[in-house]
């Protein structure tokens, strides 16, 4: 954090910025013509170069300073107002500034980038399914990240580690179950496997298969 | 000797060597603060990070402009333990030795000065970190790949502000709102240095090197994993819940008489025990169980929000702390549960978090000359016993004369 370095240097707290990026100047979430959001960001020269291309209301001076940079955000705002969302991404593109739309849940969910980098990829998980998840923030070349199996109810791989990785006996087992030294999930949804599980087939829960994938 | 007094041996930095001694970086990162970060976790432990300077407008970037002799904070705080020199011909060699190769450039671009991947892999033992909006593949990152990197931009593209906006407002007045640090960038710079350490551990395996691909726009929407399986399980988006946790409330940020709590109340005993001190019994009936106090619809939580806060407002932070300590203990952990105790803690300013002895003690903040002029700056969270990171400014960056812009401290 920079906060604290800032204000070693000025004496003041930086306080609450809002939608400003205090050192990208002018920047913000701005309302589009068709009722979305755009953020735009201008950190160099150069992109505000870009930027005053298309809007020459915008003066350089010393737009970092904290007035400069409310007065340049309006500017920005009004121009946002007048153009629809696919404007505007297209002119980053063309005239090279930092410009994205917001997102929600479902865009992110559904964005074929994240499927197509392998940010969100389907699972065949073995005791829920075929489910969508998350994959691995980090992508290499050599030695890629993989999901082998989802998140398995508490106490699920009890008996796979007492019994199969330290050699303990079903009824050294059954006793510490007894005891209350080992437990199992609560019967809320989410927490528990599917209605359809079966534990009397499932030779990982036993204990004597180690999970695959 | 007391138990503090070892533990501050433990992790001193004194005549200790570093973990990442003798591993060679190269980091050209420019105005992509995201690579600094990364090349800073690396030179923090250790590693000689050497910052190559393509372009020359990174140490401009600071908030309100404030510099230090012409220099930016970003730029001074991340320039700690690098060497910086300029790009040119003769630093060819050292790029083409490097073990960790840092690229926070726009795709493509180190391939036009005949220092992308594909001339820097001839040495197979090279790691190659590359850190961009969209990453270096996908017919997405073709597309936008003009388009520059920033942290509120891939904030944007994670969902991220569209979940901190206020929850109470609606039409023209509800904004998605960002988070103000660089949350996309601090989390890509950081996974990035992962990614490199992963890649380092598993060349001692194979002796060959590879390429890690880090994108900003993803780096937190693949991490906080609720955007992606919610987007899809359910037929909305989720709106903004603000300070408000999605989950289970109260779990967040509240405004005291004097000041800001953070305040949350896990089981419901503590809730029940939040309810006593704050006098709010005529809440119980409505609100007693933890399915009760599930948030996800906001609709119906900002009743008890609302309810909340009115009286949480009534009180000073100290009260409530006071009242809170006040609650029945017990020393059996079983009894205690059902007890139950709210989390209050009191939100600090910038002042208080400095004159916290616990912060001096761990050593969280250094204080370094510049000029005559005390400067502080943030050390390295990781305390490790052996290996512990150092953070120096040997030589810390400077604007050569003329060139100083933006405003001096105490003007911003």
């Amino acid at each position: 954090m920079y906060d604290f370095t800032y204000f070693s240097l000025t004496g003041e707290e930086i306080g609450k910025t809002g939608n400003l990026d205090p050192a990208s100047v002018p920047s913000g979430i701005f309302r589009t013509k068709d009722g979305k959001f755009v953020a735009i960001s201008i950190l160099t020269s150069s992109q505000f170069e870009a930027l005053k291309s298309l809007i020459p209301q915008l003066e350089n001076g010393n737009r970092f300073e904290k007035s400069r940079a409310r007065d340049l955000n309006k500017i920005v705002a009004k121009w946002v107002e007048e153009r629809n969302l696919e404007e505007i991404l297209e002119l980053a593109k063309k005239h090279r500034f930092p410009a994205s739309p917001v997102l929600d849940d479902k865009e992110i969910a559904f964005d074929p980038w994240r499927w197509e980098r392998g940010s969100i990829l389907k699972v065949k998980d073995r005791l829920l399914g075929e489910l969508p998840v998350p994959g691995p923030i980090i992508a290499m070349s050599a030695t890629p990240g993989k999901i082998k199996w989802l998140g398995r109810p508490v106490g699920y791989h009890n008996r796979l580690i007492l019994k199969k990785w330290l050699g303990l006996g079903d009824r050294e087992i059954d006793e510490l179950e007894k005891e209350g030294v080992i437990g199992y999930w609560d019967e809320m949804p989410g927490l528990a496997p599917p209605a359809t599980w079966d534990a009397e087939k499932d030779e990982v829960f036993r204990g004597e298969k180690d999970e695959e994938g | 000797m007391k138990r503090d007094e070892i533990l501050i041996r433990l992790f001193s930095e004194e005549n200790k060597p570093s973990a990442l001694e003798n591993v060679k970086v190269v980091e050209i990162a420019d105005e992509n603060f995201a690579a600094a970060i990364a090349g800073s976790l690396l030179a923090e432990m250790g590693a000689r990070v050497t910052r190559i300077e393509v372009g020359d407008e990174a140490m401009k970037i600071s908030p309100y402009g404030v510099t230090i002799n012409g220099v930016g904070i970003p730029y001074l705080v991340e320039s700690r333990n690098k060497e910086i020199v300029k790009f040119n011909e003769s630093v060819k060699d050292l790029i083409f030795s490097a073990d960790i190769i840092i690229d926070g450039t726009m795709p493509g671009f180190l391939e036009e000065l005949g220092i992308g991947y594909r001339n820097v892999s001839e040495n197979p033992a090279v790691i190659y970190v590359a850190i961009s909006p969209f990453g270096h593949y996908t017919s997405k990152a073709k597309e936008f790949k003009n388009v520059p990197d920033s942290d509120l931009t891939a904030q944007a593209y994670n969902g991220y502000p569209t979940l901190i906006g206020n929850p109470y407002l609606t039409g023209e007045h509800s904004y998605p709102l960002r988070a103000g640090l660089w949350a996309a960038w601090i989390m890509a710079g950081v996974n990035a240095a992962v990614g490199a350490l992963i890649a380092l551990l598993e060349r001692l395996k194979s002796g060959k090197g590879q390429f890690v691909d880090i994108a900003t726009n993803d780096a937190i929407a693949v991490v906080t994993t609720f955007s992606a399986v919610m987007g899809f399980l359910f037929d909305k988006p989720r709106g903004r819940f603000g300070t408000i946790d999605y989950l289970l409330y109260p779990f967040g940020y509240h405004k005291a008489k004097d000041g800001y709590i953070a305040l949350a109340t896990p089981t419901d005993a503590d809730f029940r025990a939040l309810l006593k001190i704050l006098k709010c019994w005529d809440l119980e009936p409505d609100w007693k169980y933890t399915l009760d106090r599930i948030s996800d619809d906001l609709e119906r939580i900002r009743i008890l929000d609302e309810e909340l806060n009115k009286t949480l407002q009534k009180l000073t932070v100290k009260e409530l702390l006071k009242k809170a300590s006040k609650l029945r203990k017990s020393k059996l952990p079983f009894l205690s549960r059902f007890l139950g105790r709210p989390v209050i803690v009191k939100i600090n300013t910038l002042r208080e978090v400095l004159q916290d002895e616990h912060w001096k003690i761990r050593k969280s903040f250094l204080r370094i000359k510049i000029d005559g002029k005390e400067v502080i700056i943030p050390n390295s969270p990781i305390k490790s016993s052996e290996t512990p990171p150092k953070v120096s400014y040997p030589t810390y960056p400077r604007v050569p004369e003329g060139q100083e812009r933006g405003a001096t401290p105490g003007e911003g």
